[in-house]
């Protein structure tokens, strides 16, 4: 099999249209995985049981439940219900709400790992639940986390393939667009995937360093 | 009315074939994992490397572009696969490399007292693997095979995009056939997450199961 | 534990050879194997009326219907199917993984340097689904290059480069995953015109009843296209034997007994050649 050069030059143009719409879509999804993950942790761990509880079901509903099928709902079942979004948005949420219920387990995990003390010294100083979370909490947990929540960005990522199926133009619908139109499939499919390979590996070494920058010293 | 029993009839279908997926694609992760991350643990610097590279190039790329280009491209290169067989491929591979990383945590976090005991006893590194590590490091890495495994499940609906017939192809077909979105793919989230919740059951199980007569799961 | 591991021992060795047991693809396309196989393996979409895959996952629709008569006649019993993007059955009968499409593939010169029609069997013209009343006065795929409306088409398909020639700008055109899902698209308003063949786009109104869409037929300036079986270019020998029993079903009138109930013009195709529409031999 032969791989043909001029045809991969010359589809590069259309390929980098999709990955300018990748990046777009990680870095709003990520955005929201990220600060919903953090409500929802904060939900969870809520005294009242009337938000804990339903919260908690539907996050595992959530994260139960593969991305491809919740995509579809938000792309087709919600302009029955009045809610029309455009491809491009109704991707970035599927794929936020999806990875929000994933980084609400770290959030959650960094959380408890907070001394009791802590949330005792916030109650003898006379500080708000609101000063608690803000000034005390947060400040603590999120740095031991940073490792494993920059591995969700890089899998978001690499999940912004599926927004293909409800006609978001990243680069997997242009690949396959092209492969089509010209009957080619094996320039296009292999570049996509050198393409994911060649953003991975150096954000994989990028990752090992955050978690020695990070990471807890008893890990 | 009995046209509705045909559709339920069709997903009913789609789910015996997503289970069907979900269970090979275990195996084949199994054996995956299991091969890199004792390899990664190996010796040999050839080994190591290989399996290094196995880890990464699978973990570096989505499900879907690996599907895709397992299904599109292969037969192109002379290796025809038939959609089944690309999709319990490129699953079990995808998940076994994630998997790998937990075989070799597990292995590594099993304290060196174990391995010191087992050369007192004279046993070969066989019998080191087979009747002491092994069987505790096993333990260790339920949980996240557990995980592993809804993650395959979930995986199985990228297969509907290359036209196998799991649950969410159905529900896709009885969409077509019926006009109503909503119903099908309100049907295949709940038994998408009936099954990842069985999957979690069962883990834990064998979690208690594999545990006895052990000294607890150590952490 | 050793319970355990022969378990496990015996569901790997099951596993792996289940999976090599599902359909090995038979690596050749000659008659004398398919005859002793006792199936073909063929493409197919699932765009109604053309190709279906029904309540019960039985195959059918004209294009099926009719390549399972024809093989019936050269001895071949059945026809094992899979569903295709229309871009993927080329290079998947080129891979061998199909032994011909049969999904209504129209026959076009360029399609005709990469693969081996039969003579052609299917035939229509290109029409629009749109809002009821053509609001954007959408006639041809000038029109819609014009009028800057976005339009939906199946993937690989020959409205996709109707649409690209017209000059309809590449972001305007949408790539629909599936006939349904193009039908929803028109009614989100996500698009504001599908293109499909006349009997496709028929068919999903009939299924959509929704008096908000409508059809327009025949797209202007654009020529009716007549479909063919496409087989590897190596597979002469089987395309030329499938020609022969298609000529005698024609001739027998067992052809238009097969089309016509989908709404076909038996006609259509037996006046027009592949060399015709390949604008040379092939």
């Amino acid at each position: 099999m032969e791989w043909d050069w001029e045809f991969s030059i010359q589809i590069l143009p259309q390929l980098w249209e999709g990955v300018k719409v990748t990046i777009q879509a990680t870095i709003l999804g990520t955005m929201i995985a990220m600060t919903l993950g953090l409500l929802l942790a904060i939900a969870r761990r809520s005294a009242n049981e009337w938000i804990s509880r339903p919260v908690g079901v539907f996050a595992e509903l959530i994260r139960g439940t593969p991305l491809l099928v919740q995509l579809y709902f938000l792309f087709y079942v919600l302009p029955d219900l009045g809610l029309l979004l455009s491809p491009l948005t109704a991707g970035v949420l599927g794929l936020g709400l999806h990875y929000s219920t994933y980084t609400a387990e770290v959030y959650r995990t960094g959380i408890d790992a907070i001394p009791k003390g802590q949330w005792e010294a916030s109650k003898a100083t006379n500080l708000s639940a609101n000063q608690t979370w803000t000034h005390i909490i947060i400040p603590q947990a999120i740095p031991p986390m940073i490792p494993a929540l920059a591995n969700y960005f890089v899998a978001m990522f690499k999940e912004t393939p599926l927004l293909a199926a409800i006609t978001v133009l990243e680069l997997m619908n242009q690949a396959r667009s092209v492969a089509n139109y010209h009957y080619k499939y094996v320039e296009p499919m292999t570049m996509v995937g050198l393409f994911f390979l060649a953003v991975s590996v150096p954000s994989v070494i990028l990752l090992r360093k955050l978690e020695a920058r990070f990471a807890p010293s008893n890990s | 009315m009995e046209q509705w029993q045909g559709y339920i009839g069709l997903i009913l279908q789609g789910a015996v074939v997503t289970i069907e997926i979900t269970i090979m694609g275990c195996i084949v992760a199994l054996i995956a994992a299991f091969i890199a991350g004792l390899g990664r643990l190996s010796r040999f610097w050839l080994v190591r490397w290989m399996a290094t590279a196995y880890i990464e190039f699978f973990r570096g790329t989505s499900i879907f572009v690996q599907l895709f280009w397992a299904y599109f491209v292969l037969p192109l290169l002379g290796v025809p696969l038939s959609p089944l067989q690309a999709g319990v491929i490129a699953l079990g591979l995808n998940i076994g490399a994630y998997g790998a990383e937990v075989v070799r945590g597990a292995i590594k976090s099993i304290p060196r007292e174990q391995y010191e005991a087992c050369t007192a006893l004279n046993l070969t590194r066989f019998q080191e693997m087979r009747h002491v590590i092994l069987p505790q490091a096993v333990v260790r890495m339920l949980p996240t095979f557990g995980n592993n495994s809804i993650e395959l499940l979930k995986g199985t609906a990228v297969v509907s995009l290359i036209s196998l017939s799991d649950m969410t192809f159905q529900a896709q077909v009885v969409r077509a056939q019926t006009g109503s979105t909503a119903v099908p793919f309100l049907t295949i989230l709940l038994l998408y997450f009936l099954f990842s919740s069985t999957i979690s059951t069962v883990i834990k199980r064998l979690e208690r199961h594999l545990s006895r007569g052990l000294d607890g799961t150590g952490t | 534990m050793k319970k355990t591991m022969k378990h496990l021992i015996v569901a790997i060795v099951l596993g792996v050879s289940l999976t090599g047991a599902t359909g090995m693809p038979v690596l050749a396309a000659d008659l004398e194997q398919l005859k002793e196989q006792g199936f073909a393996r063929i493409a197919i979409a699932n765009e109604p009326p053309w190709t279906m895959v029904t309540t019960g996952g039985e195959v059918s629709g004209a294009a099926p219907d009719l390549a399972r008569a024809v093989l019936k006649k050269l001895g071949v019993n059945d026809v094992v199917a899979s569903v295709s993007e229309y871009g993927a059955m080329i290079p998947g009968v080129q891979a061998r993984r199909f032994d011909m499409v049969a999904a209504g593939l129209f026959i076009k010169p360029e399609r005709c340097k990469a693969v081996l029609f039969s003579q052609p069997d299917l035939c229509d013209a290109e029409s629009f689904m749109i809002k009821a009343g053509n609001p954007l006065n959408l006639k041809s795929f000038a029109d819609v290059a014009s009028s800057g409306a976005k339009i939906g088409v199946v993937g690989g398909g020959t409205e996709e480069k109707l649409a690209i020639e017209a000059g309809v700008d590449r972001a305007n055109i949408v790539v629909v995953p599936d006939p349904q899902s193009g039908a929803k698209l028109l009614q989100d308003g996500r698009i504001d015109v599908y293109a499909l063949p006349v009997l496709s786009i028929s068919d999903l109104l009939k299924k959509a009843k929704d008096p908000s869409l409508a059809m327009f037929a025949p797209v202007e300036n654009t020529p009716i296209f007549c479909a063919g079986v496409a087989f590897r270019k190596q597979d002469s020998a089987l395309r030329n034997a499938y020609d022969v029993a298609l000529a005698a079903m024609k001739a027998s009138g067992e052809f238009a007994a097969i089309v016509e109930p989908y709404g076909y013009s038996a006609d259509a195709a037996m006046q027009q050649t592949r060399e015709n529409l390949c604008g040379g031999p092939n």
